[in-house]
């Protein structure tokens, strides 16, 4: 056997486009595609907009770049599995709220993000267990979640913001702390992907989940973990959100929400199908969808084209995916 | 495994009829445990109001039910309905049109959004959940531009036409014979034409029939206006009925429908599944449960909550019976 | 049960056939990007005449096939019926002409009732009321068909609710209905009973009868002797030899199958057998198996023989844990006597092939290397961490590549890429990295090629030599004789005898398979 180099490239894994007529170079360079739309935008917002590429501004940016980026980093793992989990942002609102409502009325700073986090294990536990463990379709169970938990916040809350949140946990958890946690969410989570055996047993199990049953790899285990993560990351994102608006409301993780996050996912090559993606380029896909919304804001469309422009902006990334796959999905 | 080894005769059709048995006992002991509970459950005006208020729910769900039956999913159902109502809507209160030009108009929008369903699913093969999905968004989105994000009083416009229809055809609105038409016209496609057939073979297996020689993509797309035409009445019924158009209209009616179809029996993966009685049981059942719950008292907030629950109990029972067949 | 009218004319007898289509496949020609799938194949079939199709996985049997259903257009060549030059460019038009292909897989839609499964590709005919069906002629016209096949299924069933024999016994039915002359049986066996192989083969029989062409691939030479007239061996997309079946012995198809002199398994004798491994007592699951005792000693290659439905597959199952066992004990060890296992303690020890490597055997849109390394990735996996070491992997990837001959540029080939044979060794490459001790294989060379039977084959003795034991179902009579030590035989799920290697004979295998009696050999 001739020794080939081991290139550790950022491209996604994913069989090839049988019917690519590319150039081989040309694939290769596929994954360079992402990160220079984004900076092309940039470049252009920079250019044409007053006081776009401030410090301050780039912050904001991130700052809104966040949730959603955590967020669909924990669908990303449950979308590699060949699953789906649309409950993020109501499982964020509901981790929000129980958190944010604790911390009003306790004071008790510390242990209010990590029960947001429980919150969000305990909610992604039962997504896992419905799935893993009792078979069911993944779309209807995480759907019934986020039905349940649009209806814990309603009754949580009465409907009310949380009122009453120390002014010292946005200070504590400010922009820079939120950017911090992201990017090292990144890293944990693209490393854990990439590098280590649950991660490999993620694709497996999206390549075909009955040859790693009978290989004897830990199927139900780890979906469970997977949609558990995914619960976590919402608990994190709600962290980043209340801590962005120093409180915590019903309305913060509205249902159209999961379409960023699920454009996310796609746009940085989760396939849908699972087996494939990975999360570096899932956090870039967070950019592109942020930045897309802020476009349309900047230049001055009315807020209720957004929801037109985003859904016609997933359908082009399906397009490029189906393309990019060369396969019909 | 060879199926043959496998596989006891009996089974397949012994669940089929115990699961579809338990539907409606489960049906039966709803109604009775609210009636016991409340007086005014089993009156006349009260069923009578939850049908009326529940057949844009029944109608999207017979929509939903086509693109399952025909093995993909539209997730767009409930946008498109509140599009063609919004649509209708601002018809007959800002352009004053006539009632017909109106509904013409609401069903118009709605095929259109078929067609541009089909195309993109059928002809460019696109992952049907996401891009419904992006469709939905997509949709509301034209709905809240429309409408200018606020709600629209149909107010004196809309009562002229109410009168007119309620009182017609022996004291029943013409409505409730349209959402029964639609039913029952769907479920005599489904069971008796080339096409209610070839939905069927197309959701079992999509391979087998093209080798037969079947036109999938043909069937699919068909399948897929008939889904958002029959959202169009749906939204058009809806805006009747309510005398307005709310900016949040039909929220999460998808899902609702996804609950409702499935609880009728019909299955995610295609093929299996009924009109009449079916998809209008399911309908039915989470109308019943709704407007029994509100009767007895129980807090609104606990809605989610029993709908989540029902949905899940729902997908088990499914999965049940896909793993035991 | 199904009772079909028997067709007094003996097999092979060309006097008194009704007229029936004249087909002519000339020169057929197709190429695929990197590969001439048929060069210049010249068929002549006659009606009333069972054509056999042979050759190796790649020869061109189903591209051929596909050109007669209209699924693929050849690049030259004519196809006449009748002497009349057809165009078959879709599988409507191949219905036009009166060709039905019958595939492998199941092609009935599970939700449709059987009259509607038979009449599904047609449904204009029964057209009355506008778009409306009627029911009643649909089923009338359906129990018309049925009745030619002598065939008692319930009209009214739904799909999902038949066995894999009357499956196929509706879609001769359909094929029937849509005027079909022509009918392309591919592997039609492969799932069927033994009995229901016989009725499959009567239904035939009748069939030629009434004037049909009638083409059967198989890759059991077996079955050709059984019920074809002529055979076609076709080799590389060409036709290699063709002519009456009784002018050629087995092993000259073989040969041209394969083109070269087949060697004969080696390696069965001459291997020294250890201790025992391995002892079931009263194994016994839900439905099969039932009071199963048998032991393995080390090295042991033993066979498990049995008809489809007898049970072979669950066998395994509960040995290795996957099957609910009601009763009964398992002993092994790897070293040493024999202990008491739990549930599943194998299927984590031992290496497990299943049956269907389609579904369950390969992640088909990963690498080889990754593929190879899959069983035992937690050995890559540092122990803080767990971080896989890669270059490790890929490293033992390509040692065990090399050491089952798997025929692929390099390890970062995608296992969808490779042949079936090639996967095939994959897969063993797979679990051989366990270094199990005790390999169980359930239809080892099923599906795939003559030249990497053998290669499988081989590695199976060399292993076998180093003291690893196996446990091999197989349904190829000639395999499970040259490869076993012992035969065990299945019958409704029980041991019905073991066999030694000196008891082994053809008769006996297949009697105690089928019932208690002997039978003769035709």
């Amino acid at each position: 056997m001739r020794a080939m180099p081991i290139s550790e490239r950022a491209t996604p894994e994913e069989a090839p486009g049988l019917r690519t007529r590319a150039l081989p170079t040309l694939r290769r360079l596929r994954w360079l595609v992402l990160p220079v739309a984004i900076a092309l935008i940039l470049l252009t917002l920079s250019l044409f907009v007053e006081n776009f590429a401030t410090a301050n501004n780039i912050l904001n940016l991130l700052v809104q770049v966040a949730p959603i980026g955590v967020m669909a980093m924990g669908a990303a793992l449950v979308m590699i599995t060949g699953g789906i989990d649309v409950s993020g942002p109501a499982v964020m609102t509901t981790a929000a709220v129980i958190g944010a409502d604790y911390m009003a009325r306790t004071g008790d700073l510390v242990f209010g993000p990590a029960l947001m986090i429980l919150v969000g294990l305990l909610l992604g536990g039962v997504n896992g267990i419905g799935v893993a463990f009792l078979r069911m379709v993944a779309l209807v169970v995480t759907l019934s979640i986020m039905t349940i938990c649009s209806g814990i916040v309603t009754a949580w809350t009465n409907g009310q913001s949380v009122v009453g949140l120390s002014p010292d946990f946005s200070a504590t958890f400010d922009r820079t702390t939120i950017i911090v946690v992201f990017l090292s969410l990144t890293l944990l989570l693209g490393f854990l992907l990439r590098k280590t055996l649950f991660g490999r047993w993620l694709y497996c199990i999206g390549a075909n989940v009955r040859a790693a049953r009978v290989t004897g790899l830990p199927t139900r285990g780890a979906t469970f973990a997977a949609y558990t993560i995914s619960g976590a990351c919402a608990g994190v994102a709600g962290i980043m959100n209340t801590a962005a608006l120093s409180s915590a409301r019903p309305g913060m993780g509205p249902d159209t929400q999961i379409l960023d996050v699920v454009s996310a996912a796609v746009i940085g090559g989760v396939s849908v199908n699972g087996g494939s993606g990975n999360i570096a380029g899932v956090a870039l896909g967070a950019v592109l969808i942020v930045m897309i919304s802020n476009v349309i804001n900047l230049v001055g469309v009315p807020d209720y084209f957004t929801g037109l422009i985003k859904g016609l902006v997933i359908i082009l990334a399906i397009g490029l995916d189906k393309m990019r796959s060369g396969s019909p999905s | 495994m060879p199926p043959s080894a496998m596989t006891p005769r009996m089974a397949p059709k012994s669940t089929g009829s115990v699961f579809s048995l338990s539907l409606y006992m489960f049906f039966a002991l709803m109604v009775v445990v609210f009636s016991s509970m409340s007086r005014t459950f089993l009156t006349f005006s009260n069923i009578y109001g939850t049908i009326l208020n529940g057949a844009p729910l029944v109608l999207i769900t017979c929509a939903i039910n086509f693109a399952l039956l025909a093995g993909t999913l539209d997730l767009s159902v409930a946008a498109v309905g509140y599009a063609s109502g919004c649509v209708c809507g601002i018809m007959l209160r800002n352009l004053q049109s006539p009632l017909w030009m109106a509904i013409c108009a609401g069903l118009g929008v709605a095929t259109v959004v078929g067609l541009i369903n089909s195309l993109l699913i059928v002809k460019l093969k696109m992952n049907a959940f996401l891009t419904t999905l992006g469709m939905m968004l997509a949709i509301r989105g034209v709905g809240k531009i429309v409408t200018q994000d606020r709600t629209i009083l149909m107010g004196k416009v809309l009562a002229d036409i109410r009168h007119m229809k309620i009182g017609s055809l022996g004291g029943f609105p013409v409505l409730l014979f349209v959402v029964a038409a639609v039913v029952l016209v769907s479920q005599l496609v489904l069971s008796f034409t080339r096409f209610g057939r070839h939905v069927v073979a197309v959701g079992c297996d999509e391979r087998a029939a093209r080798n037969l020689g079947i036109d999938v993509p043909r069937v699919r797309t068909l399948a897929l206006v008939t889904t958002s035409f029959i959202c169009g009445i749906g939204g058009v019924v809806w805006v009747i009925t309510l005398g307005s158009v709310i900016t949040r209209g039909l929220n999460g009616y998808e899902f609702l429908a996804i609950a409702a179809a499935v609880l009728g029996g019909t299955s995610l993966f295609g093929g299996r599944g009924a009109f009449f009685p079916g998809a209008l049981i399911g309908a039915l059942i989470l109308l019943f449960i709704a407007d029994g719950l509100t009767i007895v008292g129980v807090s609104p907030y606990t809605m989610p909550f029993v709908r989540g629950a029902i949905l899940f109990a729902a997908m088990y029972v499914d999965s049940l019976r896909v793993r035991f067949t | 049960m199904t009772q079909v009218p028997t067709s007094s004319t003996p097999a092979r007898d060309d006097t008194a056939r009704v007229a029936g289509p004249y087909l002519e496949l000339n020169a057929i020609s197709k190429r695929f990007p990197g590969v001439q799938a048929l060069r210049r194949v010249t068929i002549h079939a006659p009606g009333g005449e069972v054509m056999g199709l042979v050759g190796v996985n790649g020869a061109g049997k189903s591209t051929l096939m596909n050109v007669l259903g209209g699924i693929v257009r050849p690049d030259e060549g004519s196809i006449r019926i009748d002497g009349q030059a057809v165009e078959i460019d879709s599988p409507r038009a191949a219905a036009h002409h009166g060709i039905a292909f019958i595939q492998q897989e199941i092609q009935i839609f599970q939700h449709l009732r059987v009259y509607e499964n038979i009449l599904v590709g047609e449904l204009e005919r029964w057209r009355v009321a506008g778009p409306m069906l009627s029911r009643k002629a649909m089923r009338s016209e359906a129990a018309k068909h049925l009745a030619k096949l002598g065939s008692a299924i319930d009209l009214d069933a739904r799909g999902e609710a038949l066995v894999v024999g009357e499956k196929q016994m509706v879609q001769i039915a359909r094929a029937l209905s849509r005027g079909g002359r022509i009918l392309l049986f591919d592997e039609p066996t492969s799932s069927l009973s033994a009995r229901e192989k016989d009725n499959l083969f009567q239904v035939i029989r009748n069939l030629r009868a009434s004037g049909l062409v009638i083409f059967y691939i198989t890759h059991f030479l077996d079955e050709v002797y059984e019920i074809c007239d002529k055979v076609t061996v076709l080799r590389d997309g060409e036709v290699a030899v063709q002519g009456k079946v009784d002018d050629f012995s087995k092993a000259h198809l073989v040969q041209h199958m394969i083109g070269r002199e087949i060697e004969g398994a080696t390696g069965a004798q001459g291997r020294r057998l250890g201790d025992v491994v391995l002892e079931v007592s009263h194994l016994t699951g839900t439905r099969f198996p039932q009071d199963a005792n048998f032991c393995l000693r080390r090295g042991e290659i033993l066979g498990v023989w049995g008809v489809l439905g007898s049970g072979r597959s669950e066998l395994l199952r509960a040995l290795i844990g996957i099957d609910k066992v009601r009763r009964g004990t398992i002993a092994y060890a790897e070293e040493g006597a024999p202990q008491p296992v739990r549930a599943r303690h194998l299927f984590h020890t031992v290496g497990y092939i299943t049956e269907e490597r389609h579904l369950d055997g390969l992640f088909l849109q990963m690498p080889l290397w990754k593929n190879i390394s899959s069983a035992c990735l937690r050995a890559f996996a540092s122990r803080v961490f767990r971080i896989l070491r890669v270059r490790r992997e890929m490293a033992r990837a390509r040692e065990y590549m090399a050491e089952v001959d798997v025929k692929a540029v390099d390890e970062n080939m995608l296992a969808s890429q490779l042949s079936g044979g090639n996967q095939q060794k994959t897969i063993i490459a797979k679990w051989l990295m366990k270094q199990p001790r005790l390999m169980i294989m359930d239809e080892p060379t099923k599906g795939v090629d003559v030249g990497a039977k053998q290669e499988i084959q081989k590695i199976i003795f060399e292993k076998a030599s180093s003291g690893v034991s196996f446990i091999i179902v197989s349904s190829e009579l000639d395999e499970i004789m040259s490869l076993s030590d012992r035969i065990i035989v299945l019958r409704g799920g029980r041991i019905v005898s073991e066999l030694t290697r000196e008891q082994f004979s053809k008769d006996r295998l297949m009697s105690e398979s089928i019932s208690g009696e002997a039978t003769h050999a035709a």
